[in-house]
């Protein structure tokens, strides 16, 4: 097995690690393992295809591991410093952070509690990524929208939040607010666009450039292919971009977020390969408990994205270069439970939609989702995972022949997680 | 879970007292009081305790009173997984409390309350030094690592509280006879909805009886952890 002398060597480390460690660093790591049987006529996008899967295993069985280390440390009474390390087998360059901020908490001194983060993070839209190094704790793939949001939505820059109890005192009813100013993002959508959206758990790591599908275009000598590499979270005019939102929440029972985030990137602006894409949208998220504590979570992302196309990977534009805007919009649903303390079992369903008003169906589908976990102990989750996309694109047809207007992607996954160490323990 | 280390010693000592008291004929009486929510359910843990009318300071000035001068009025307030256990502490005035850590990771513990203003980090496994509290009210603790931690401290210019039980009942056994004050409080309504304080008169050698109820709906009780659905503070 080749997770063997990886966890040997994580736990080594951990180990060293622990002695040095004090109230000033907590540290975590875990291993996430599994055999993927995974299906599309179209590849993995991962290796720069058409298809939504992060695997094609080609009809066989594939071994897949992720690795996440997560640290926090006190630097100040009020000053922290974040860091999440991702090693996945599956990529070009293994392992890299996927965040790296410092958090600065100031005591409260009244009911206000100011939050403020300076680095790279993820702005708090996502109600389903709230485990360890962002992963779902209730399945491995992430949603359509929260996927998204793991590769191309990593704002670099300073946010502020603002938590409150609202009403009279001992009132369980909260209010958030948060504002973050950033650099970087400036591709967001490019990839959104080329492949559509996905179902996976693959999040992308600062600084690395992602695989984008081929494009073949014709050339005076004849068609010619098109390598490409994107750079999500790549600044290139040089604006800002923000995003705000508010949230209301009940005693941990109930909530409901809206959010509007815009990169306000230019999308003449290209630089180092990249072309910006001018990249909004407005985001709504909900999570209850149910009678007979069932959790759910909803999400929806609704938004546009400008770009040029018909523009080259040199920055030049052509005779039918224009301005394109298409709009999108997904969805999911996620119930929840757990039964006997021991075993989760989650159902999604996802709806996603990428168009261009009048011209052109960009890709409209669904995904279900069910996902199994049974603690084993505290440190040990056994996790069995099926999922199945649903989606039709007019651009495959391009690459790929009538006949795959309409595509089923599947997978089936059995794995484990294991918290190979935890300071905090 | 851990009460505090004053109730059971108040209640051991009152124990002690009303033996002494019975066998020298002096009776002491007791109010037993049931806390119901609007629908007639009831509530437990609501801080419940009673002042000798006319008493304004603590056990040593209250008339009739048992005296508990001598050893030092003392309780803790743990933090065990990321929580401060209890949630509710009732404690009298003058109480030292202090606050040990039972976790692996620090806790910075603040209280903005007007009653008593304070902060201080607790690294893991070890006590941070007792803080005394001698101004009655309400205190409100939280962690500024870990904002989901929260509690309240009670506290009360008299020796004679309790907090109800799982079927909402709490008992003030041996109050010498004489007029109470009878008072409730918990955090899950607003202030303005907190029944009014009753007066309950105590005679010898017998338990009266209040039932309190609220008029509004009760907030949902604090729960730390959720089995089905995942909180993340980011």
């Amino acid at each position: 097995m080749r997770i063997a002398p990886l966890a040997g060597l994580a736990i080594l480390t951990a180990q060293t690690a622990a002695a040095e460690l004090s109230d000033n660093h907590e540290l975590t790591v875990a291993l996430d393992w599994s055999l993927t049987d995974a299906s599309s006529a179209l590849g993995a996008w991962t290796d720069g295809r058409f298809g939504k899967l992060r695997y094609d295993s080609n009809g066989s069985t594939a071994e897949t591991t992720r690795l996440a280390l997560e640290y926090k440390g006190q630097i100040a009474p009020a000053l922290f410093a974040h860091a999440v390390l991702d090693y996945v087998d599956d990529a070009i360059v293994k392992a890299g952070l996927t965040e790296a901020y410092l958090e600065w908490r100031p005591l409260p001194s009244g009911s206000n509690r100011h939050r403020y983060r300076f680095g790279a993070f993820y702005p708090a839209f996502s109600l389903e990524n709230s485990g360890l190094a962002w992963e779902s704790p209730y399945s491995r793939s992430f949603s359509a929208v929260n996927a998204w949001l793991g590769e191309e939505i990593r704002p670099v820059g300073a946010e502020w939040q603002l938590g409150r109890p609202i009403g009279p005192e001992g009132s369980p009813h909260e209010l958030g607010a948060s504002v973050g100013f950033f650099y970087g993002n400036d591709p967001a959508g490019t990839l959104l666009f080329w492949r559509g959206w996905s179902v996976h758990d693959r999040q992308t790591r600062l600084n690395e450039r992602l695989p984008l599908a081929p494009l073949t275009l014709s050339g005076p000598a004849g068609p010619f292919t098109v390598e490409r590499k994107l750079d999500p979270i790549a600044e290139i005019d040089d604006r800002p971009g923000f995003y705000a939102g508010g949230e209301w929440s009940y005693a941990r029972k109930a909530r409901l977020s809206l959010a509007f985030y815009d990169n306000r990137a230019d999308p003449n602006a290209f630089r180092d390969g990249q072309w910006a894409w001018g990249t909004r949208f407005w985001h709504l998220g909900a999570q209850v408990l149910l009678p007979g504590d069932v959790g759910l979570v909803v999400q929806r992302m609704r938004g546009d994205t400008d770009w040029l196309i018909f523009v080259t990977s040199q920055g030049t534009t052509t005779p039918m270069t224009a301005l394109a805007t298409d709009e999108f919009d997904a969805s999911f649903v996620l119930l929840s439970k757990v039964f006997g303390g021991r075993h989760r079992l989650s159902l999604r369903r996802d709806d996603f939609d990428l168009w261009r008003p009048g011209q052109l169906e960009v890709d409209h589908g669904d995904a279900a989702t069910v996902a199994y976990g049974y603690t084993i102990n505290p440190k040990l989750e056994l996790r069995l995972e099926w999922l199945e996309i649903d989606s039709t694109r007019d651009i495959w047809p391009m690459f790929y022949g009538q006949t795959t207007r309409r595509q089923k992607e599947s997978l089936a996954q059995i794995g484990f997680r294991l918290v190979l160490f935890d300071s905090t323990e | 879970m851990r009460r505090a280390v004053l109730h059971h010693g108040a209640a051991v000592l009152a124990g002690l007292l009303a033996i002494v008291a019975a066998s020298q004929g002096a009776i002491a009486g007791g109010i037993e009081v049931l806390v119901l929510d609007r629908d007639g359910q009831p509530v437990p843990e609501v801080a419940v305790y009673a002042r000798a009318s006319g008493s304004s300071g603590s056990a040593a000035a209250e008339a009739g009173a048992p005296s508990v001068s001598g050893p030092e009025l003392v309780a803790t307030m743990n933090q065990h997984e990321l929580a401060f256990d209890p949630h509710i502490l009732v404690v009298e005035t003058g109480t030292l409390i202090d606050f040990p850590n039972e976790d692996q990771v620090r806790h910075h513990v603040y209280s903005f309350s007007p009653v008593k203003r304070f902060n201080f980090s607790v690294d893991s496994g070890s006590i941070h030094e007792a803080l005394r509290f001698d101004e009655a009210g309400v205190v409100t603790l939280g962690c500024n690592i870990h904002d989901d931690m929260l509690a309240y401290i009670v506290v009360v210019d008299t020796p004679h509280f309790t907090m109800t039980n799982g079927d909402g009942i709490a008992e003030l056994p041996e109050l010498a006879p004489g007029r109470y004050e009878l008072e409730i409080w918990t955090p899950r309504v607003a202030s303005k909805h907190l029944p009014d304080a009753v007066v309950v008169d105590v005679q010898a050698d017998r338990n009266v009886g209040h039932e309190f109820r609220f008029d509004a709906n009760l907030y949902r009780a604090h729960r730390h952890s959720e089995t089905s659905l995942v909180w993340s503070d980011y």
